[in-house]
């Protein structure tokens, strides 16, 4: 009886989360088509996907409001994912993107082309791509330098990378100060407004890169999924689960600072988007990590479109930076957690 | 067909931890480590369970080196528990105990839940399966390692059949209470009497002289004596290496240590 019971509040509970992933992936479509369609220039979506709408409503969508949705769905998706996967690596729920370090490093990269971009010879056709080769390659080399501090002491220890991580940020903070120290007051207007995050500047040639990048490393995360479960027992027993835990480790390290570093560089640093979600995520999906990257790809998707929408309607015609609208957020929602995680 | 270790020998920094340790976990047989806390046993035990990061010496299973196996072939042949617990996230027992399920597993999804069932029920857990690993007591948490490890070569025997399995036990009754302490090491005699290797790092010596099959003594990173519990557990040999008096007496064919 006992066991015919629990088996039933199994299935309740597999339900449950089934109809929690269609929940979220409707969510998803609806916030979508409104970001869509909402904005200083209403688009009349149905008009558009028949062909029925003249053609400046067709230019204003597809040349802008469309590459500016995406991009935000994108970068929203990839933060929640690097955030859910990296909280699994750290056995930490504080664990945050921009906590290894990587984000700075990006920004770093991005900052050093708004203030010295104009001293290479870079042809016109190419200048699009500076800043956001620069940011990813910055996350890159964090990355290297993480993963170079964190095996000279044989097995990968976690808190080395998280100790790493937080010098690696003080130390990008003292690049990104002098460099704003160095620029003049145009580039210091472009380089605050950068770092506040903005999906304002969305175009398919420079947006579309980054997509890709981040839609290929978030399966990739994905693929990992079972793995980083057995992770969660720790770093031998994952080991004696039969986990080949260096080389996981290292992938995962990799494929969330591409999540990061593309997101940085094309929207600059938006914080707490991969903090909160994945957190919001568990407590309808669960902890198991394939529906927790799953639906924290959609709810990341979703906060972020939803974030801009807020961030470019709010004062029109004015735009608020979408960074300030998703720490605001997730500002307080740290707060909270810290109360709930700390007495443990 | 034996898991073996030859002159194994570890240093961290400066310091010796084993010294030119020869042991072995043999099928069918209860091997016990014993000694006094900082002898060695947990380092030994590492050796045995293949994540020692560095040593000199050999480790062997069947002859063959153990750094030559992947994870996956050494997860199928062997099942480790530590006393370590990291968990941090909400996950089910049943969760838990699943993650000892391998990709290769043997048996069909029936047969798994059918073992998961019985098995836990058996450790004493089968009420918890559905509940939060994080609201669990320390003995409850154990007990369901303890599961997940015998879940991990329950369901793996046929993987290689022509290699027996082992057990590897770090004081897997530390946190437990008499009755828990007889269901995890009666399932693990069960586990032994079918073919199973086990290696057990005990501190109750009358509980190892009760389930143990052979010893090794451990004392300052050796192997200060080994062999059948008439052979290790002497008052002579246990007051030295434990700088105790320690007096035994057999009743009934079995030994009773007593430390007053």
């Amino acid at each position: 009886m006992q066991g015919k019971l629990a088996r039933l509040s199994l299935n309740l509970t597999a339900i449950d989360s089934k109809w929690s992933s269609v929940g979220l992936a409707a969510l998803f479509l609806l916030v979508l088509t409104l970001g869509l369609s909402v904005g200083a220039v209403p688009l009349p979506i149905w008009d558009i996907v028949t062909g029925s709408a003249d053609s400046l409503e067709s230019t204003i969508f597809t040349q802008i409001r469309a590459p500016r949705v995406l991009l935000a769905a994108a970068v929203g998706a990839s933060l929640a994912c690097a955030g859910a996967v990296l909280q699994g690596l750290f056995r930490n729920p504080l664990a945050d993107p921009g906590l290894i370090g990587v984000s700075g490093g990006a920004a770093l990269g991005a900052v050093a082309v708004i203030v010295f971009g104009s001293w290479l010879d870079i042809p016109p056709e190419l200048a699009g791509y500076t800043m956001p080769v620069a940011a990813v390659f910055g996350a890159l080399v964090v990355t290297g330098i993480l993963y170079l501090f964190a095996s000279r002491f044989g097995q990968f220890k976690i808190v080395t990378v998280l100790l790493v991580g937080i010098a690696i940020n003080a130390l990008s903070s003292v690049g990104i100060g002098l460099f704003q120290y160095l620029s003049d007051d145009t580039q210091l207007r472009t380089l605050i407004f950068w770092m506040m995050g903005s999906f304002g500047r969305a175009q398919w040639s420079t947006a579309l890169p980054c997509i890709a990048m981040m839609a290929l490393a978030t399966f990739a995360l994905i693929g990992r999924s079972g793995p980083l479960d057995k992770l969660q027992l720790g770093e031998f027993e994952a080991f004696h689960l039969g986990i080949d835990v260096i080389s996981v480790k290292r992938q995962v390290v990799l494929l969330s600072a591409v999540c990061v570093g593309a997101g940085v560089a094309v929207a600059g640093i938006i914080g707490f988007v991969g903090l909160v979600v994945p957190h919001i995520v568990r407590f309808t999906l669960g902890v198991a990590h394939r529906p927790l990257i799953l639906g924290s790809g959609f709810l990341g998707a979703t906060l972020m479109v939803s974030a801009d929408l807020v961030a470019r309607t709010a004062v029109l015609p004015a735009e608020i930076p979408v960074g300030l609208v998703t720490s605001a957020l997730g500002a307080p929602f740290f707060l909270w957690l810290i109360t709930k995680v700390a007495p443990r | 067909m034996t898991l073996a270790v030859r002159d194994l020998s570890v240093k961290f920094g400066t310091r010796v931890i084993l010294k030119s340790i020869i042991a072995k976990i043999e099928p069918g047989r209860i091997t016990v480590l014993i000694g006094p806390n900082g002898a060695g046993k947990s380092t030994l035990l590492s050796g045995f369970a293949g994540h020692l990061a560095d040593y000199s010496g050999l480790i062997t299973i069947d002859e063959t080196p153990i750094d030559n196996f992947t994870p996956k072939q050494l997860a199928a042949l062997r099942a480790v528990m530590m006393q370590s617990d990291n968990l941090v996230f909400e996950f089910s027992v049943s969760d838990v105990i699943r993650m000892g399920l391998l990709p290769h597993v043997t048996c069909n999804a029936t047969a798994q839940t059918e073992v998961i069932e019985d098995l836990a029920d058996r450790c004493g857990i089968r009420h918890l399966l559905h509940q939060s690993i994080l609201r669990l007591s320390g003995g409850e948490k154990q007990r369901v390692h303890f599961c997940r490890c015998l879940i991990q070569i329950w369901c793996n025997t046929g993987s290689y059949p022509d290699s027996a399995q082992y057990l590897i036990l770090d004081e897997p009754t530390s946190s437990q209470d008499i009755a828990g302490e007889l269901r995890i090491l009666n399932l693990v005699k069960e586990k032994s009497s079918e073919g199973v290797g086990v290696l057990l790092v005990l501190h109750d010596l009358n509980i190892a002289a009760h389930f143990g099959d052979s010893f090794y003594l451990l004392k300052n990173g050796s192997v200060f004596a080994h062999g059948e519990a008439d052979e290790v557990l002497t008052e002579s040999t246990l007051s030295n290496v434990y700088e105790t008096p320690v007096k035994i007496e057999t009743r009934e064919n079995k030994i009773q240590i007593n430390t007053f």
